[in-house]
């Protein structure tokens, strides 16, 4: 309990020391807000556009296939280590999970979610991926003229 | 091992495009089958009631637990064909086996739900449930709501999980083990041991334990954790709605049931912690049903009325789960499981029955508004005599199962004493309430002249027969409710913890003895 308070003592200190600071540092400075100091700092360089671009959905699907792939390094490792001779069982325990990650990875290849260039013509020509185009057009026609729309830009 | 089946089945389910590309009734196929495979495999653990543990002793598979994997797994092989009959349709032949992929794991991650008796397991078992859960909800690509209710149930969830585990972690921290009858004798050991030997007190586990408790309320969508339920219903398609509602409701239910229930087996009698859980799991339920009602008193869209209408029946059963922990004796907590799982079973046929209906006149009259359903007792007689039988099941009509259900909620509940009777008088008002709403759909049904000529709805013949069927459950469990009752009563049995007898701390100056795997280095 001891340690407790001594640490909610330390703790409160800091969150109070900075907060302070700051505060003494709002009273004491003088506001002469100019363009150049509202500008965004990009590393000294003169910035280019807005900071509130959208971001290319696509490189989440990267990012999230590091993290699947990553994991499983992670967690194929201390299997590794337990299982130095790798005796039967080693294998028993880790296929069906490798496994199953390569069936995942597999679909999301077979399907096309990984290519690049995913545009409507690409998968709809396949037949495979996750926009369906003709159930698409039977529900929404305005859908399909603002994928296409979505495909000019991006070329 | 019916999980194992559901894993099979997921990985069937996203093999077969491989074969033949934009096929819909081979994934369907390849899911129905490992549902039917997993449900056999449920079945056949059923009749053998020995209770006993699996995976390093992190899943107990007893009775209980296998009569809630058989409503899940069964749920999900009704909600395949509920989403064949009415929504399949809207659904991208490319995006079957995902989809189909993603209701297999949320059962999987459902059922595991149901037996997980170790903190990590739960852990596990609970996001296994809940990452589907999330992908579901906005499965309908381009659908505004659909998207937004989806985003909510993803921050939502994640808040509540991160809350869960970090009392867990105190919970872990306290009693240095994940194991869930070994931390319930070790708090109960707690309650009667002076704090000053330990160096944790009774404040801090009570801390812990609310904190898990608050993911749980998440699961069940209880009072103060349920702002993502109805915007999740109304954005996600009808058989996602349906499956959420009853499947993830249930397995939240049967999580409840084992904590209380193994906090129980090694409580003393007359505990004061174990007792507070109890009148807060109990306030919870009271809660929880009590805004549900009210504020479903407003909603227009069928969806989001029977999303509030959930949250209310999710506040019964955790008003009788609560009895477990307020029970003076283990025939009235058996009493009150039996019931619960009584509720679950006929729960389970009223919201599919009332959802069913829903999409049928969605697909064709393309509204999930009640008030365009005017003069549906002209332009359809049948489905709106079937879906006023499913709301005043929902409501609890005698001779429907609803009313069987509460019957025998309201019988553990006054074996519970003083507590006991305000929870049915609880009951009680929010039953009267909630009539307020169910009516409405039928009113608009029977008493609203259609004048701006609407289209007749025309079920098909597989929709009929399936509405019928839930509508002959519901009369079978509400005129002939002991058959079912007896048969719920004998699988409300879970298993013992199995050293509940040692109830004696084991902490050492209040640090946990951790067990740390020490890797062998031979060079």
């Amino acid at each position: 309990m001891d340690s407790l308070v001594s640490i909610a003592i330390f703790v409160g200190f800091g969150m109070g020391f900075v907060l302070l600071n700051l505060l003494v540092g709002k009273l004491v400075r003088p506001s002469i807000p100019n363009s150049e100091k509202s500008a965004i700092y990009e590393c000294g360089e003169p910035t280019i556009g807005s900071s509130w671009v959208q971001f290319d959905l696509r490189f989440y699907i990267v990012a999230l296939f590091y993290l699947v792939f990553d994991v499983e390094v992670a967690l194929i490792y201390p299997w590794a280590v337990v299982f130095r001779d790798f005796p039967l069982p080693a294998v028993v325990l880790g296929a069906p999970f490798i496994g199953i990650l390569v069936i995942g990875y597999a679909y999301e290849w077979y399907t096309g979610s990984l290519d690049w260039v995913r545009s409507s013509i690409n998968t709809s020509v396949k037949g495979t991926a996750g926009i369906d185009m003709a159930s698409l057009a039977r529900r929404d026609p305005g859908a399909l003229e603002e994928e296409a729309s979505i495909v000019r830009a991006g070329h | 091992m019916p999980e194992i089946w559901l894993v099979l089945g997921m990985c069937a389910v996203i093999l077969v495009p491989f074969l033949k590309r934009t096929s819909v009734a081979l994934p369907t196929g390849a899911a129905l089958a490992a549902l039917f495979f997993a449900l056999a495999a449920t079945t056949y653990t059923l009749v053998g009631d020995s209770g006993g543990t699996a995976v390093l002793g992190t899943l107990t598979i007893d009775p209980f637990s296998q009569f809630v994997k058989l409503i899940v797994i069964l749920f999900a092989i009704l909600v395949i064909a509920q989403w064949i009959i009415t929504t399949r349709g809207q659904t991208a032949a490319g995006d079957t086996p995902d989809f189909l992929c993603l209701l297999l794991g949320a059962a999987l991650g459902m059922s595991l739900m149901s037996s997980a008796s170790n903190l990590l397991m739960i852990f596990v078992a609970m996001e296994s449930a809940s990452y589907p859960s999330y992908a579901l909800a906005g499965f309908r690509k381009r659908h505004r709501i659909g998207t937004e209710g989806s985003l909510k149930y993803v921050v939502f969830g994640s808040a509540a999980s991160a809350i869960m585990v970090y009392g867990m972690s105190l919970v872990y921290g306290m009693t240095g083990t994940l194991n869930l009858s070994d931390i319930a004798s070790q708090i109960a050991g707690l309650s009667h041991t002076s704090s000053a030997v330990t160096g944790t007190t009774p404040a801090l586990a009570a801390i812990g334990l609310l904190l898990i408790f608050a993911g749980v309320a998440f699961k069940l969508s209880a009072v103060p954790m349920h702002f993502w339920c109805p915007d999740v219903f109304q954005g996600a398609p009808f058989e996602v709605t349906t499956f959420l509602s009853v499947a993830s409701k249930g397995a939240a239910v049967a999580l409840l049931v084992r904590l209380l229930f193994t906090l129980g087996a090694a409580s003393p009698v007359n505990s004061g912690l174990f007792t507070g859980v109890g009148v807060g799991v109990a306030i919870l339920g009271a809660a929880t049903a009590t805004w549900g009602n009210l504020v479903a008193l407003h909603q227009t869209n069928i969806k989001r009325l029977l999303a509030y209408s959930s949250i209310s029946h999710a506040g019964y059963m955790i008003m009788a789960c609560s009895l477990i922990a307020l029970a003076p004796n283990t025939a009235t907590a058996h009493t009150a499981i039996t019931a619960v799982l009584f509720y679950l079973v006929v729960y389970m046929f009223m919201n599919l029955g009332a959802f069913t209906v829903g999409a049928a006149i969605a697909a064709q009259q393309n509204t999930e508004d009640i008030r365009e359903y005017a003069g549906m007792s002209k332009r359809s007689p049948i489905l709106a005599a079937l879906m006023t039988v499913f709301l005043l099941s929902l409501f609890g009509m005698p001779g429907l199962g609803g009313f069987m259900g509460k019957v025998f909620l309201m019988q553990a509940m006054s074996d519970a004493g003083p507590a006991g009777f305000v929870l049915i008088a609880v009951l009680l008002i929010n039953t009267l309430l909630s009539l307020a709403y169910y009516v409405k759909p039928a009113y608009y049904m029977y008493f609203t002249a259609d004048k701006e000529s609407r289209p007749t709805i025309f079920p098909s013949p597989a929709a009929l027969l399936m509405l019928f069927v839930c509508a002959a459950a519901l009369f079978w469990t509400g005129l002939l409710a002991n058959k079912a009752n007896s048969f719920a009563g004998a699988h409300a049995v879970l298993m013992q913890p199995a050293n509940a007898a040692a109830a004696a701390p084991t902490l050492i100056n209040g640090l946990p003895t951790v067990a740390v795997p020490i890797v062998d280095r031979h060079d």
